[in-house]
């Protein structure tokens, strides 16, 4: 994120103007297609954080994998967010049961985490996209 | 409706910071060490009420450190500049007309609003929403005033507002000393004349001001009545030089080893130089022995005007190892050394030397090249030879936290 400017930014038109006829495609250039733009609506709210545990795999989020997470948006029933449960990072689903909110892990061997008095929750903020590059491991 | 300014203070910015990524810490004493670790530059809250003192050297307060389990941090500046950014990014998105007053300060002018208080209180909720830091919020009519409000927003709720019905018991309890635009030297002047509070400073006669203070502290007097005459500085003001320079956690002694730190820097001043897109027309260097050792103390520097204004890193590299020579003695214990270009000018501003052999154009190409690969592969992925690769010169920093939001290595976990 923070080089975003610096870094993305592609040449609008790439053709040198030295002598002779500039290129017909100049007309039509368009900027580049960029990932920043595609996965952070936000900047300066959204950071990223990397996955060390298994217990979202069924959200397709598995460990080393790069989530991208906006401390912007209010975090609802259903979404995927950052929680701080004892002092900790955890990414988990946040959802709503008969009796209060509490955190699932999308993973069976992973008991929900009920948030009530003392378990108070923190929310960090709400993660709106995994990236992970396939030639890993 | 009247217009109002706002300063915008980060409550205890870096030891804030190293919360961020690391919840646990909320509620515990921090402190943040300067570089190469030597004395307190950050305190938190609690690390305040534990008595540790700013500015104290952290072997002195290592008792108390360990005592009450202190958490101890190297300054982390990667960190604490990118958070930096982003905090002034969201205000500004609240409040487009802002002024970076400092790294953890800006004052901004506040957008036309019902109520300043619930505006200061929103905004105080979404800084910290989105970026996890505190502030506080100094709301007023002129920019003194602000400055003086966001003071007492620390004490209290995180937002003071400043109007006709506060204003004089609140300039009553300020001392003078501490108002933004006084400084020491006037203080003790106004002091003798009996102006103690910033209320008497703001009751002062002008004529007798004129008489016996420059200008700006009549303009002082001024925004303390809620006039306002000092205006945002939206533009970015001109860059008279660049200076890089450290102090070394042990004292280097090996000629070689100095004219490496100095090599760096020179490449530091002048990629900065570069981002800038300006040239430098002179540049100085100086090194120095602490002044506190028993050592014998040498220092000096040296400057040189150059042929044509550049910001080639090499042809600065071939001047700072020219003026080194001429100051370094040898059996010295140097303790600091630093880099300044100065003369600052843009493109424009270069004037041609007829008998100039370089190829300017294209060595200029190659420096943003590297500076390109250094941005995008991380600083140092290319470096001139001369700068050194063990750099026993290199800053301590061993309690450093991560690089959470500038380098991949170093993204925070989440279980």
């Amino acid at each position: 994120m923070t080089n975003h400017q610096q870094s993305n930014e592609l040449p609008l038109s790439l053709a040198e103007v030295m002598a002779g006829f500039p290129s017909p495609a100049d007309d039509f250039l368009e900027s580049s297609l960029d990932l920043n733009e595609y996965l952070v609506k936000n900047p300066p709210s959204t950071f990223l954080v990397r996955v060390s545990g298994d217990s979202m795999t069924g959200a397709g989020i598995f460990p080393g994998d790069i989530l991208v997470v906006d401390r912007s948006l209010t975090a609802g029933p259903n979404m995927v967010i950052i929680a701080v449960v004892d002092g900790e990072m955890t990414v988990k689903r946040l959802m709503r049961g008969r009796d209060g909110w509490f955190l699932q892990a999308d993973n069976r061997r992973y008991p929900p985490i009920k948030i009530s008095g003392r378990n108070e929750l923190l929310v960090w903020g709400v993660v709106v996209a995994v990236v992970r590059r396939l030639e890993r491991a | 409706m009247k217009k109002l300014f706002a300063l915008i203070d980060c409550n205890n910015f870096y030891a804030s910071c190293e919360r961020v990524f690391r919840p646990h810490l909320e509620g515990q004493p921090i402190i943040v060490l300067s570089n190469n670790d030597g004395c307190v530059i950050a305190r938190s809250e609690e690390a305040k009420d534990l008595g540790v003192g700013m500015g104290a050297a952290y072997f002195e307060i290592e008792p108390i450190v360990r005592m009450h389990g202190i958490h101890v941090f190297s300054s982390n500046f990667a960190l604490y500049g990118d958070l930096s950014r982003r905090v002034m990014a969201v205000i500004e998105q609240m409040a487009p007309e802002l002024e970076v007053y400092s790294i953890d300060e800006t004052f901004i002018r506040l957008p036309v609003v019902d109520d300043p208080k619930v505006f200061g209180h929103q905004l105080r909720e979404y800084v910290k929403k989105c970026t996890g830091i505190p502030v506080s919020v100094g709301v007023a009519p002129t920019k003194t005033l602000a400055k003086l409000a966001s003071s007492h927003a620390k004490k209290l709720s995180g937002v003071f507002c400043i109007d006709s019905s506060n204003r004089e018991k609140v300039l009553e309890q300020y001392e003078i000393q501490k108002l933004w635009g006084i400084g020491s030297r006037h203080t003790a002047k106004l002091q003798r004349h009996g102006i103690i509070n910033s209320f008497h400073l703001s009751m002062a006669d002008h004529q007798w001001i004129l008489r016996n203070f420059p200008v700006t502290v009549l303009r002082t007097v001024n925004e303390l009545c809620g006039k306002s005459c000092i205006e945002l500085e939206m533009e970015i003001q001109d860059r008279k030089s660049i200076c890089c320079s450290r102090s070394f956690k042990r004292d280097l002694t090996v000629k070689h080893d100095l004219e490496e730190a100095l090599l760096t820097f020179t490449a530091r001043a002048s990629e900065k130089l570069r981002s800038w897109e300006l040239f430098c027309g002179s540049m100085s260097l100086f090194i120095q022995t602490s002044p506190y050792s028993s050592r014998p103390w040498y220092g000096n520097n040296v400057s040189v005007n150059l042929p044509v204004a550049t910001a080639d890193t090499a042809e600065l590299n071939n001047y700072t190892l020219k003026l080194f020579n001429r100051i370094f003695r040898d059996g010295y214990f140097y303790k600091k050394a630093g880099v300044v270009l100065m003369d600052l000018v843009g493109s424009g501003g270069v004037q041609p030397d007829f008998f100039d052999e370089l190829a300017r154009d294209r060595r200029l190409k190659l420096m943003k090249a590297m500076d390109m690969l250094n941005v995008k592969l991380g600083r140092d992925t290319v470096k001139m030879l001369g700068s050194g690769i063990h750099r026993p010169w290199a800053t301590q920093r061993a309690l450093l936290s991560g690089r959470y939001t500038t380098c991949w290595r170093e993204l925070a976990n989440v279980g």
